[in-house]
């Protein structure tokens, strides 16, 4: 009888494994799913964002929780998903109206891309933020619009292509290097960290000299395919600035990807002019001293060689601030340190280098709300929390980032990213859309580990930068047209807004009318206009900074009878 | 045999046969059919999946055909097809090893043992290998070269061929990170590549061998290698050659692993892009979705050519390289004329065998064969088990253990780890078991009932029915994956647990069919002729002569439908977006993403990941084996 249970048994063993298994997964689901909504909660939020860093996370519970206690009837619930699958989750997030309520925008995909996304995906919030925030009555910003509270003014959030502010950002990143001060004094007897370009290559020489107890080499810059970039951007951008003279068509101060197309196809400018090789020469130098095989490595893996204490100096910024400090307590002390920009006497780059990078006092970890949200006012109502002065700078001392909003205190350790508000931009915006910025990327990937150099690499991309990125600046401009009837509709609004005002109001409407039209329609084809002159441009026309002597003359002129006046 | 045909006069007495096959139809109609046929007619569109949508003829063609990077992609995936190939040796050999041992208790041992470490998830062995054994700095690739002395032989051979200097003195090649070895990189993966699946193929075809052949062989004096080649191999070689096929067509179809190698970049340079790869890059990265479908439909022509290529090869009658049995069978069985020298040649075998010298030596060699057999078994054993013992050290440590010592066991132990494992992986675990059971349940319901509508009788449309599974065999999930996403969100199935059975229960359909309707055709037709004479309906016939029988071969193709959907990841990372959602395999992919990993956790969640499906698999294996002997495999 036993034995013939046990066989049994063992016969239908997988069979009865299997229904097991499904009996205990269909009844968590459902008790997860009757846990996932408490009673009485009327809204649910969802909130999605890339920064998986040590705090955020957990600020978010914090505020959440906060914001819970106001308004008891919200549910929020935040989607932290990884930087490595991040463009494409948001992109079948957007595409499959499936997104969050709020997302977090400017990763993983290319800007073209997103100025597509801004248009069909999410709600501009011009509206909002010329208004003030709910969440600061009571203090002296209670009168004063939402962006105007914000250090920067939401600069950034404001997309010039569609002129609508379209993001809510919430902090202000700053990079800078991070430094094992235990390990630099024992391995180079430096007690301060390097300040200029030749002293920190020599701390990595002497770094690299040394030996670790296994016999390995020290690494002097703990270094991934992350990290690279801001290696590229930090140090080696400036180095660009000087073509700004040669593709600054419209003298803003500032090259765009437009301007670099026609500039470098219509020979004004090349990829071997010295500030753009120069740039490269720099990266190259610095990868002598990153560990082997970096290109292949995570962010997290480089992040663990200098938590192990094998690597010196490692690039990152505020984000990322909180975890370094907490890896290194106990084991190490950490120090924060500029960039060692090369000086004027540098016998390389002294003549090309023309200040440090300038760096916006921009702030950033922007999120928009998206157009499929079942509640936009309170997601918006969320973000305004999460924006306000005393919310604000709750929520950045729990992760240790520097806090978005004026008047807001500042961790000691976030000092250190103190902007460097003068300084220079990058002047080498050579990728445009998706094709070229997918090419780009796998050459610069060949370069920087000494697969080609740089005359190679530009012979590879140069035929296809001048082919594809043409289409894809086509691209760019075809979303901004998009953007035409919206901007039509928006301006007969201030239009008939304008008619029907009287008295003192109609002067007034009537100016702002006259504004929109000027900047929605009319700036606009002149930028186009301004584009095309720019395509006919050759290498025989002025430079943009370069005048005529007779132009000189003039101003010479203008100057010296218009100085008594100045005087005056 | 398949049943007698049916003229459409006689439909109305059959009738209900279509029934049977109705529900496949309907799901690979909407699942399969429809994306593909939604992706033709996409890819002549400039299309970014929302609002543009421009007709430009064959524009998407004509630009793909001219992308080098399209065509590099294709030699990447013939490199890794190739391997891939090669990669089949390890499982046949240890399948010989296995087969040969003589005690069955032996024999059941090293079938569990290789069983265990092969049905790890890939992902979790994917990640395992990225994490532990191809980082430059102290990864166990580059210890063990370097402890071997094998780091210098290729340093050597780096200078002697001027392979450019990948193997340098005194540096640790960069595997995933140098665009020279990435390749490579995905090819070692994984090693020493024992199949599970293929193993077991294998030993379900050894154990057909009658022992009569092997004792003949044994009088014969034939050496062990000859066995191998002349009786083993050749019987063998319809499995083999199954296995071939499934193996290129998966390598094409394939961009999993690779997205979780090298990134959807396809590692430094973009080396490492396949087609598959180059296709979601371009749906879901570029928006150009219209291109990406193109992509789609020329890697479905391009995997049905080469499908129609090897069948072609394979086709005994056409067989180009058509193994010879051996010198026993042609002796023996084939050629009586030769029957007098065998008998010659046995007689002095049998002589030579009674010479005590002779005797002694062939002792020798039993022992010295018998010993390198185990050796060999036991050292591939060592190394498949490596990523699992990995696994489970790295679960009980902390992430300061850990970085002190990666590979041993350090004290304190903490099994906290798997607590804080538990709760992030649980709710995705149930997920996945749920969408996995219920996705397999489905799949051979509705596939047994298809089986018999197309083995039964040959309905009106059978050919035509048949043959329409038949093209979805060759053709890649993949590359309607744009469609089939735009189809989930008119259905409103985004991000739902059914979108996952229902896409899993379609997409299982065909293989499933394939193995079940030559099983069905198998049953003796007096059995179905008696129950038609004691009034059985067809509906009867399948439940009292069918179902009964089929047992095996279901918990066969049950339990490798169950491993697919439970490794499957991209189409639940492009479909499901709610962390409530998830199932388990994207939840890992996320908990890798990690940018300051908790080790411990994280290794505690890779084995939680592979528990259920270890378990299940030993559970089911005799099973599973029996299913395989009983022809669920047919080669």
């Amino acid at each position: 009888m036993i034995a013939r249970a046990w066989s049994w048994f063992t016969n239908r063993f997988a069979i009865l494994v299997v229904i097991a298994a499904f009996i205990w997964s269909s009844v968590t689901i459902i008790s997860h799913r009757r846990q996932a909504i408490p009673p009485g909660v009327k809204t649910v939020l969802r909130i999605g964002h890339w920064q998986l860093e040590g705090g955020v996370r957990e600020a978010f519970n914090a505020m959440i929780a906060e914001y819970q206690e106001l308004h008891p009837d919200v549910m929020i619930v935040q989607d932290a998903i990884p930087e490595s699958t991040y463009g494409q989750w948001f992109t079948t997030q957007l595409m499959g109206g499936t997104a969050p309520d709020m997302i977090q925008v400017g990763l993983g995909v290319p800007y073209n891309v997103l100025l597509g996304f801004y248009h069909r995906y999410f709600l501009p919030l011009s509206m909002q933020v010329n208004q003030p925030n709910p969440y600061n009555r009571g203090s002296d910003f209670e009168t004063m619009p939402w962006r105007q509270t914000y250090k920067d003014a939401m600069r950034r959030s404001y997309i010039e292509e569609l002129q609508e502010y379209m993001t809510i950002p919430l902090s202000q990143f700053g990079s800078r290097i991070f430094y094992n001060k235990d390990l630099l004094k024992s391995l180079t007897g430096l007690e301060e960290p390097p300040a200029d370009f030749r002293t920190f290559l020599a701390a990595c020489e002497a770094i690299q000299a040394q030996r670790l107890p296994d016999g390995k080499a020290y690494v002097p810059i703990a270094s991934s395919a992350y990290h690279i970039t801001n290696w590229e951007a930090f140090m080696c951008a400036p180095l660009t600035f000087g073509a700004v003279r040669e593709a600054d068509f419209n003298r803003d101060g500032y090259v765009g990807v437009d301007e670099l197309y026609y500039a470098i196809k219509t020979g004004r400018i090349d990829f071997d002019a010295p500030p753009f090789e120069a740039s490269f020469r720099m990266l190259r130098t610095l990868t002598n001293y990153f560990q082997t095989g970096f290109s292949g490595l995570g962010r997290d893996e480089a992040v663990m060689l200098f938590a192990q204490q094998r690597a010196v100096f490692i690039i990152s910024g505020t984000w990322e601030a909180g975890s370094l400090e907490e890896q290194a307590r106990d084991h190490f002390e950490l120090g924060i340190m500029d960039f060692p920009y090369p000086t004027k006497d540098d016998p390389e780059y002294g003549n090309i280098i023309e200040g440090p990078r300038y760096e916006a006092p921009a702030s950033n970890f922007n999120f928009a709300v998206t157009r499929t949200s079942k509640n936009p006012e309170a997601a918006i109502d969320f973000l305004q929390f999460l924006s306000s002065r005393a919310g604000n700078e709750k929520m950045n001392g729990i992760i240790g980032w520097i806090p978005a909003i004026k008047g807001t205190s500042v961790s000691r350790l976030m000092s250190a990213f103190e902007p460097h508000l003068e300084g220079t931009y990058s002047s080498m915006p050579v990728t445009v859309g998706g094709e070229t910025i997918i090419k780009w990327t796998q050459l610069t990937s060949l370069f920087q580990i000494g697969q080609i150099d740089y005359e190679e690499m530009v012979r590879q991309y140069k035929p296809l930068y001048l082919d594809k990125g043409g289409l894809e600046l086509i691209e760019i401009q075809r979303n901004r047209r998009r953007a035409l009837i919206r901007d039509e509709q928006f301006v007969t609004g201030y239009r008939h807004r304008a008619l029907m005002a009287t008295g003192d109001e109609l002067q007034s409407r009537m100016i702002k009318y006259r504004q929109m039209v000027a900047g929605r329609l009319i700036n606009r084809e002149l930028g186009n206009e301004a584009a095309r002159t720019w395509a006919q441009a050759n290498a025989d026309t002025p430079a943009p900074y370069s005048f005529t002597p007779e132009v000189l003359a003039k101003i010479r002129a203008r100057l010296t009878n218009a100085e008594p006046e100045n005087t005056r | 045999m398949i049943g007698r045909p049916v003229r459409w006069s006689e439909v109305k007495n059959h009738w209900t046969l279509y029934l049977f096959v109705l529900p496949t139809l309907i799901l690979i109609g909407l699942f399969m059919y429809y994306p593909a046929a939604s992706g033709v007619f996409h890819s002549f569109f400039r299309w970014n999946g929302a609002d543009i949508s421009e007709f430009v003829w064959f524009d998407n063609y004509v630009n793909l055909l001219k992308s080098s990077e399209f065509w590099n992609s294709f030699k990447v995936v013939m490199i890794l097809g190739l391997w891939n190939v090669i990669k089949m040796i390890p499982a046949l050999l240890v399948a010989v090893c296995i087969h040969r041992c003589r005690s069955a208790r032996t024999q059941f041992l090293y079938r569990i043992l290789f069983v265990v470490p092969m049905v790890v998830p890939a992902l979790v062995t994917v990640l395992i290998w990225r994490s532990f054994f191809f980082e430059a700095t102290s990864g166990y690739l580059n210890r063990f070269l370097s402890a071997t002395g094998l780091m210098d032989l290729l340093v050597n051979l780096d200078r002697w061929f001027n392979w450019g200097g990948i193997f340098v003195e005194g540096q640790s090649p960069a595997w995933l990170g140098d665009p020279r070895l990435i390749l490579t990189a995905c090819i070692v993966w994984g090693f020493p590549w024992v199949g599970s699946f293929a193993v077991l193929i294998h030993l379900a075809k050894l154990q057909g061998i009658s022992k009569d052949v092997y004792e003949a062989a044994e009088i014969d004096g034939v050496s062990w290698w000859s066995k191998f080649t002349k009786i083993e191999l050749p019987l063998i070689m319809g499995s083999v050659y199954l296995l071939l096929v499934f193996v290129i067509i998966d390598t094409i179809k394939d961009a999993g692993m690779v997205l979780a190698l090298a990134g959807i970049y396809g590692g430094p340079g973009g080396k490492l892009t396949v087609p598959a790869l180059f296709m979601i890059r371009k749906a879901f990265v570029e928006q150009e979705m219209g291109y990406a479908c193109a992509i789609g439909i020329v890697l479905t022509l391009i995997v049905i050519c080469l499908q129609k290529v090897l069948t072609w090869l394979m086709n005994p009658e056409r067989r180009l390289w058509r193994w010879r049995p051996g010198a026993i069978t042609e002796a023996a069985v084939v050629h009586p004329a030769k029957v007098e020298a065998t008998r010659a040649r046995i007689q002095r075998n049998i002589e030579r065998h009674l010479r005590p010298g002779f005797r002694r030596w062939i002792a020798f060699q039993s022992i010295f064969l018998r010993t390198t057999k185990h050796a060999v078994i036991w050292a591939v054993l060592a190394m498949a088990f490596l990523p699992l013992y990995l696994m489970l050290v790295v679960s009980f440590k902390t992430n300061t253990q850990f970085y002190a010592a990666p590979a041993t066991v350090t004290t304190p132990l903490h099994p906290e780890n798997w607590r804080q494992a538990w709760q992030l992986v649980m709710p995705t675990v149930a997920n996945s078991v749920f969408v996995s059971t219920s996705a397999t349940a489905l799949t051979l319901v509705f596939a047994l009932a298809a089986a018999y509508f197309f083995a039964r009788r040959r309905m009106p449309l059978h050919g035509f029915l048949w043959n329409a599974i038949l093209v979805l065999m060759m053709m890649p999930m993949i590359a309607n994956l744009v469609p089939l996403f735009r189809l989930l969100k008119d259905m409103n199935l985004l991000n739902t647990l059914s979108a996952l059975i229902l896409v899993g229960t379609a997409s299982g359909q065909v293989f499933s069919i394939f193995v079940l309707r030559n099983f069905v055709a198998d049953i003796p037709a007096d059995l179905y002729e008696a129950a038609e004479i004691d009034g059985a309906n067809h509906f009867q016939q399948m439940a009292t002569v069918v179902l009964p029988l089929s047992g095996p071969i279901l918990g066969t193709v049950g339990v490798m439908q169950f491993i697919n959907l439970w490794n499957e990841f991209v189409l639940p990372l492009v479909v499901i977006q709610d962390h409530a959602q998830l199932p388990v395999m994207v939840q890992l992919l996320r908990m890798s993403g990690e940018y300051l990993k908790l080790w411990g956790p994280l290794m505690a969640g890779y084995a939680m990941a592979s528990i259920p499906i270890i378990v299940l698999f030993i559970a089911s294996m005799k099973l599973f084996v029996r299913g395989l002997t009983e022809g669920a495999v047919k080669g």
